[in-house]
């Protein structure tokens, strides 16, 4: 009896939490099927407001793709760098990519800095202002720093290999789930990106998918009516609906890639619970 | 593991130096950059010009919209910190139960999935569930609720709680995810010795592998209320409207009107620098939780 009632406080937990996740999401769904018809719903894809979205679209394509390899490397790098270092050097270095985690410096200084140096509307801006995942760092130091991993670079030494070839052919290839994680979290994180572009860019050349959404967003009824904006040159509601589910279905496909490969790069069983 | 020869020193240093680089540009230069909070502000030097004492935050606590901007952010914190935590172990726990019993956690995607959506799509659900003509009101005036519907985006009442809510929303499923992680390294003969004693997978969960993960859910709730401190700026910027300016300001989006949008860049600054004041008893007291722990082990 008691296990009964545990399984049906289990499911009905379960049916809560992904009701509430999900329910949002429906709304969109729905209004994507209000589309007046084919026709218009095909000229949501063709017409001139659909060519400001998908170059918005390329744009933040390589915005993934550039910021994800860069940020990729530098933390891949950062972490293989900080696994190297002794204890103290490494508590040093570490505690020096902690302090800012804990100690924002804000929007205005930084916004200062960039203008300062003359980042504003220049593409590497939208990459360089979303700054290392230091988190993601600690985390693929503590991956690189164990036991596992040092017997690797022991063994490659022994085999002759350098430093370089020994992380290049030996360490890295031996954790592909750590690799999946940071490629999948940087490019996430690029994908959402709408921020930098929204402070630091105002070239339309620049301007990404996300931020043309939110500007289109801002002129649809829903965001006159919720106060966002005043009422302007309206666009449609299902045309904005598209847009955004264009926007979600990437970004929750790289969630799914991040969950299986991060779970798999701490070696965690789910069934069993054992590391 | 320490490097045996020279050469993987300047290895590993080389390595480290284009992060260490980017961090020192763009995270201690513009910490450097608050003392034009304390300073004249001018492009031609812009984190040089001649000191003006308190001047700025005199003008900062001057105005009303930064008193309802300090305290929005403080309440939103405090709120969203305790509304995320529980959110997220409760359903850490539900995640737990079900896959020490053996059944697979299918829902673990679908949690983590709020934490990965902009703040551009965001806003927009919620511009459609939450409008006069959204599905909540309709949900509401269909179930005797309301009568017609209520404008929860602009309302002075209603708004700090759909804030709070989108805050636990959005973040209560990586605490989910994170805190389910740390349940999954407990030790399993733990959990046999609990049920040996007679408690049930949830009385484990709750009395057993929980408490002897308290320190490490304190950690994890502190970061959380550091995450929440950075993303404010950007929940209040694209869901906020201004006709729910003082409900919705939180000291980020206040310095960014202030600063960015009016040009008064040192009051913008001083804005920025009482932020970074604001989540100090929240480093505090992760530094404390951090270190705690290694002090009971020496002795």
């Amino acid at each position: 009896m008691r296990q009964l009632k545990l399984k049906i406080a289990l499911a009905t937990s379960t049916a809560v939490v992904i009701v509430l996740v999900v329910l949002p999401v429906v709304p969109l769904l729905q209004t994507v099927a209000a589309a007046p018809s084919a026709s218009t719903f095909g000229s949501y894809l063709l017409d001139e407001q659909a060519v400001a979205f998908i170059r918005g679209m390329s744009t933040q394509f390589v915005l993934t793709l550039c910021g994800t390899l860069f940020m990729g490397t530098l933390v891949l790098s950062a972490g293989y760098g900080l696994s190297l270092l002794g204890g103290v050097q490494r508590a040093i270095v570490g505690l020096f990519f902690v302090i800012p985690v804990v100690i924002d410096a804000g929007l205005i200084p930084t916004y200062i800095l960039v203008r300062a140096i003359g980042l504003i509307d220049h593409p590497l801006v939208l990459i360089l202002a979303e700054r290392i995942d230091v988190l993601l760092v600690l985390a693929a130091t503590l991956v690189f720093a164990r036991g596992e991993t040092l017997t690797l670079r022991e063994a490659a030494s022994v085999d002759g290999a350098g430093p370089l070839s020994a992380m290049l052919r030996v360490v890295l290839p031996a954790h592909p789930q750590l690799i999946t994680t940071v490629v999948a979290l940087s490019a996430l994180r690029f994908w959402n990106a709408w921020f930098p572009a929204f402070l630091f860019v105002h070239s339309q050349a620049l301007v990404p998918a996300q931020n043309r959404l939110r500007s289109m967003a801002l002129r649809t009824e829903s965001g006159i009516a919720s106060g966002l904006t005043r009422a302007g040159e309206s666009v449609s509601e299902p045309r904005i609906a598209l847009y955004a589910l264009v926007l979600l279905i990437p970004g929750l496909v790289l969630v799914r890639i991040f969950r299986s490969a991060a779970m798999s790069a701490l070696t965690i069983d789910p069934k069993r619970g054992k590391k | 593991m320490r490097p045996d020869t020279r050469g993987e020193r300047r290895f590993a240093l080389s390595l480290l130096l284009p992060a260490i680089a980017l961090v020192a540009i763009f995270d201690y230069l513009p910490m450097y950059g608050l003392s034009i909070a304390f300073r004249e502000f001018s492009w031609r030097v812009p984190f040089g010009g001649p000191p003006v004492g308190l001047a700025n935050i005199r003008r900062l606590f001057g105005d009303p919209g930064f008193h309802h901007a300090l305290s929005n952010t403080i309440r939103y914190a405090l709120a969203g910190t305790v509304g995320v935590a529980l959110t997220g172990i409760a359903v850490a726990v539900v995640f737990h139960i079900r896959s020490v019993a053996g059944g697979r956690p299918v829902f673990s995607t679908v949690v983590l999935a709020p934490s990965f959506v902009s703040w551009v799509i965001v806003s927009l659900l919620l511009s459609r569930l939450f409008t006069v003509r959204g599905w909540v009101n309709a949900l509401l005036i269909r179930a005797g609720v309301l009568e017609q519907g209520v404008a929860f985006l602009t309302s002075a009442s209603l708004f700090p709680v759909v804030f709070v809510g989108t805050s636990v929303w959005k973040h209560a499923g990586l605490m989910a995810f994170l805190s389910w992680m740390l349940l999954q390294q407990t030790d399993p003969d733990m959990r046999d010795a609990a049920a040996l004693d007679g408690l049930g997978p949830l009385g484990t969960v709750l009395r057993v592998e929980l408490a002897s993960l308290r320190p490490q859910l304190v950690v994890l709730t502190l970061l959380i209320a550091l995450l929440l401190f950075d993303s404010f700026g950007e929940q209040s910027l694209s869901i906020a409207s201004a006709a729910i300016r003082s409900h919705a300001d939180v000291v980020e989006s206040y310095a960014y009107r202030i600063g960015i949008q009016r040009g008064r860049w040192a009051v913008g600054a001083a804005g920025s620098l009482v932020s970074a004041l604001v989540r100090l008893p929240v480093v505090a007291l992760l530094v404390a939780s951090l270190v705690q722990p290694h002090r009971r082990r020496r002795r």
